[in-house]
């Protein structure tokens, strides 16, 4: 078992840190190839009363977590707070905040019924919101409509959800002193904040394009660092309708002329890197038959580290009798995602074209993603309703859950799991 | 064997739990059968004895104890020092949740001419006897059992340790250290304990004074480091380069390369099997100086090699380098890495490489610093005003810097872990500021340093 420490630094990245008397345990963290860090939990075991509450004030706050030889071994920001005192939650997330509107809308010309031409209003925004946190865009489908009415639809949700909105629980029975849980994610995440539009219609090396769009929508980067261009060249023209974190994902995907991914992530300076996915060879790492990884030097892991986006070579597990002329190595595999437990010590791995454990979590992560879920369509969506025009992905790896109240008339796609209640 | 001398003291109110205060003794009244004496309980080994694989202070490691206690002097004195001593347990377990509660301890000794050993506790309750409100009260006593937790160690009063490198022997005034390390005498960053003057049986945190020079007031950041298992004696912990020459850099010296786009050596040394056993297999944080500022968009990174530099043995992962900053990590690695075994005639270069794809350009480095790391620390002063002072004390868990009125400021923020000291092991405390002004980090600083700390041990 090894311990992390926690280190809470203000939401204006000034690099001071918030000290807080309370204890903090952090419970995982992960990462992943495309994009870096992943994901970190943090519970607060104990501590002042009135400082654990404050955590709830800490949102899109960096977070660093070290361990006992002083290495950063994560780092992100806070993306959500839950706090239980007795029989008492309450959670509070930046996924239920959008603090620039627009609203996509089929135009009602005034004095007619048909729903006709696809348009989009001004974008506004709530400029407190912004200052505080940046600006955190959400495209809204509304259907038929006016344009007045799609421009009052705009600022009546814009004023609903320019501010994280609490939600309480109530645990009957509950007794307990004040306990609060930290979510965190990486800052590759902040990429799906804005959108991305560009009218231009040349052809542009998809690596540049990546910097473009980083450069042009940044908000929380200090640079982006290119380690290999893709050789490849497409349209840079695109309409809007997808984040900054879709689109370089995309681009990501498609490679290189070397017939490799591109992989992405974000330095704990916040500089972007990307650079082409490593062939298997020499930069391989080791897995040994008890689970257990080494470096490509045969040496431990850095304590407390995930490593992703490199290739794991099965050191002492295959027998030289096993044919495998005619499929693919099974001593190489490239590791997608891996997920640290400090407490325990445990690393989960995951690999490439493996079903992603993390989607079969404890009943208490099932719970939470409940929880979210229902917010995120009570919140980005009109009314329990996934509209005509819209669209959500539930990706792999990912899990939704929803109630049979849910009206979808919009287009889903299960790429992971869908559980209707 | 029970204790002679028992007390709950919170620094300003202490009651007495022996019949050396007249008001309580430990056991029952007329002897029941209760459990009638009081020993201090040892926690349990780790399974690989390694005490450093725990964090005794860790609440979920405390030790719960036992025992009975009877008040006399009359039954209004009996309740007012049984009222003490449930305030005092109260305040212990609201000090878990509000440090500026001040501790609680429960002190012991085994003989009257012995002094105090100090548990801290966490909590506990008091249980009065059911003969209490009977025979007992009529005759102006009262029985209650005590249950607490408390630190699963005995600490002993406080011990200034005597410090040694080039400007002293044993010093306990304060000894001087340089912001850096280089051949010339008296420069050295390190203050060095011997290991008879360690003692207890458990590792102990540290309290210490850093006292910058009248000139050298500004403190943002202070390393501290700590090697014991590393043969701090006979470690090399400062690599100089040289080629240019410049009073201002350590050993006057430093090595300018012209970094390419492509990466550029811009540094090895190579190190005997003496340095490699001194080393040990432990780990290491490599901290590079440069003489001036780097340009921006740098990236470096360090690796080991073999004999006449090949194979590769480690590499680590590069980092950018900041052009705002005059000191670099790079990386932290096992020196050597664990898949080279000892060996007479083994050598190892530990080599620096940069790259700069925007084009060509200078980097001057310095030295390299291999900062050892049982233990390690970073601390950060708040404030850029002049400092006179930065106290770190692990022992109470408080940090503060004093500033020029005087005044102290609770400002001091840390990385890492406390410094725990190894009884009866020499081992040497390393000191450097990375920043000693606006992107400037001057060898010529230097500050006073006095260390304390209180031995540690399991039980008396």
């Amino acid at each position: 078992m090894s311990m992390l420490n926690t280190y809470i630094y203000q939401r204006d990245l000034s690099g001071n840190r918030v000290d807080l008397p309370v204890c903090y345990e952090v419970q995982s963290h992960s990462c992943q190839a495309l994009g870096g860090n992943k994901a970190a939990r943090i519970t607060i075991t104990s501590g002042n009363r009135f400082a654990i509450w404050d955590h709830i004030e800490l949102l899109r706050c960096p977070v660093e977590l070290y361990n006992d030889r002083g290495e950063c071994v994560w780092w992100g920001i806070i993306y959500e707070v839950e706090i239980v005192e007795n029989a008492i939650s309450i959670g509070v997330s930046l996924e239920s905040m959008s603090n620039d509107v627009a609203v996509l809308y089929s135009l009602i010309e005034a004095g007619t019924h048909s729903a006709g031409q696809r348009r989009i209003t001004a974008h506004a925004s709530n400029a407190d919101s912004v200052a505080e946190y940046g600006y955190k865009e959400l495209q809204l489908a509304g259907g038929g409509m006016t344009a007045v009415a799609a421009d009052q639809l705009r600022d009546t949700h814009l004023a609903a959800v320019k501010y994280p909105i609490p939600v309480r629980g109530v645990q009957a029975g509950g007794r307990s002193s004040a306990k609060a849980t930290l979510h965190c994610v990486g800052l590759w995440q902040l990429l799906a904040w804005r959108f991305y539009t560009n009218i231009a219609t040349t052809s542009v090396i998809t690596t540049s394009q990546i910097e473009a769009m980083i450069t042009a929508y940044n908000q929380f980067f200090t640079g982006v660092d290119i380690e290999t261009a893709s050789g490849v060249a497409q349209s840079q023209q695109r309409d809007g309708d997808q984040t900054v974190l879709e689109e370089v994902r995309a681009l990501l995907e498609t490679g290189t002329t070397n017939d490799r991914r591109l992989l992405a992530e974000v330095t704990q300076s916040r500089r972007l890197r990307v650079y082409e996915e490593p062939a298997s060879g020499v930069s391989d790492y080791w897995q040994l038959r008890d689970g257990s990884l080494r470096t490509q030097y045969d040496t431990e892991l850095p304590q407390s580290a995930c490593v992703a986006g490199v290739w794991a070579r099965l050191k002492d597990v295959v027998p030289a009798s096993v044919d495998i002329v005619k499929l693919a190595n099974p001593a190489f595999a490239f590791i997608e995602e891996m997920e640290y437990f400090p407490v325990s010590g445990e690393r989960r791995v995951r690999f490439r074209n493996q079903r992603d454990p993390f989607a079969f979590s404890s009943s208490d992560e099932r719970e939470r993603n409940k929880a979210i879920a229902l917010g995120l369509i009570n919140r980005s969506f009109s009314y329990m309703t996934l509209a005509a025009g819209e669209s959500l992905t539930i990706p792999v790896g990912q899990q939704l859950i929803i109630s049979s109240e849910y009206t979808i008339d919009g287009s889903l796609t299960v790429d992971g799991e869908l559980i209707i209640l | 064997m029970s204790i002679s001398n028992l007390q709950l003291t919170d620094g300003t109110t202490t009651v007495q739990l022996d019949s050396s205060g007249s008001v309580a003794f430990l056991g029952s009244y007329q002897g029941r059968s209760e459990s009638t004496s009081y020993v201090p309980r040892a926690t349990s080994l780790p399974e690989n004895g390694d005490w450093s694989s725990i964090d005794l202070d860790d609440p979920r490691n405390a030790l719960a104890e036992s025992f009975v206690l009877t008040f006399k002097g009359g039954t209004t004195v009996a309740q007012g020092n049984l009222t003490t001593v449930k305030q005092l347990l109260a305040q212990a377990g609201r000090r878990r949740t509000n440090k500026a509660v001040p501790a609680v301890y429960a002190q012991f000794r085994a003989r009257d001419t012995d002094a105090y050993s100090r548990s801290e506790l966490l909590g506990g309750t008091v249980q009065e006897s059911e003969r209490t409100f009977g025979p007992l009260w009529a005759n102006g006593v009262i029985e209650a059992r005590i249950s607490w937790i408390r630190r699963p160690y005995l600490e002993d009063a406080e011990v200034q340790l005597p410090l040694t490198n080039g400007n002293g022997t044993n010093n306990i005034s304060g000894l001087t250290v340089w912001n850096h390390d280089d051949g010339d005498a008296g420069h050295d960053n390190y203050v060095e304990i011997a290991a008879s003057a360690i003692t207890g049986d458990l590792p102990a945190p540290i309290r210490y004074e850093f006292v910058p020079g009248a000139a050298y007031r500004y403190v943002h950041q202070l390393l501290i480091a700590h090697n014991v298992y590393g043969s701090p004696s006979t470690f090399t912990h400062m690599l100089e380069y040289t080629g240019s020459v410049d009073a201002t850099a350590s050993a006057a010296n430093y090595r300018r390369t012209s970094i390419g786009t492509g990466y550029t050596e811009f540094g090895t040394t190579l190190f005997s099997e003496a340095q490699l056993a001194a080393m040990g297999g432990n780990y290491y944080r490599v901290i590079a100086r440069f003489n001036a500022l780097p340009p921006s968009g740098i990236t470096a990174y360090f690796q080991f090699t073999g004999h006449g530099q090949t194979p590769v043995l480690y590499r680590s992962a590069p980092v950018e380098v900041s052009s705002t900053f005059p000191m670099q990590i790079l990386g932290t690695a096992q020196f050597p890495p664990s898949t080279f075994p000892s060996f007479a005639a083994r050598m190892m270069f530990l080599e620096l490489y940069a790259k700069r794809p925007a084009g060509a350009a200078n980097l001057d480095l310095d030295y390299v610093f291999l900062v050892p790391l049982d233990s390690y620390r970073l601390i950060t002063v708040g404030k850029t005003s002049p400092v006179h002072e930065v106290a770190d004390d692990m022992i109470s868990d408080y940090r503060y810097s004093v500033k020029d009125v005087p005044e102290a400021v609770p400002d001091v923020t840390a990385i890492g872990a406390s410094i725990m000291l190894v009884p009866n092991r020499l081992q040497r405390l390393y000191f450097l500021k990375p920043s000693t002004g606006a992107n400037v980090n001057a060898i010529a600083d230097t500050a006073t340093v006095k260390v304390y700390y209180r031995p540690r041990r399991l039980s008396l």
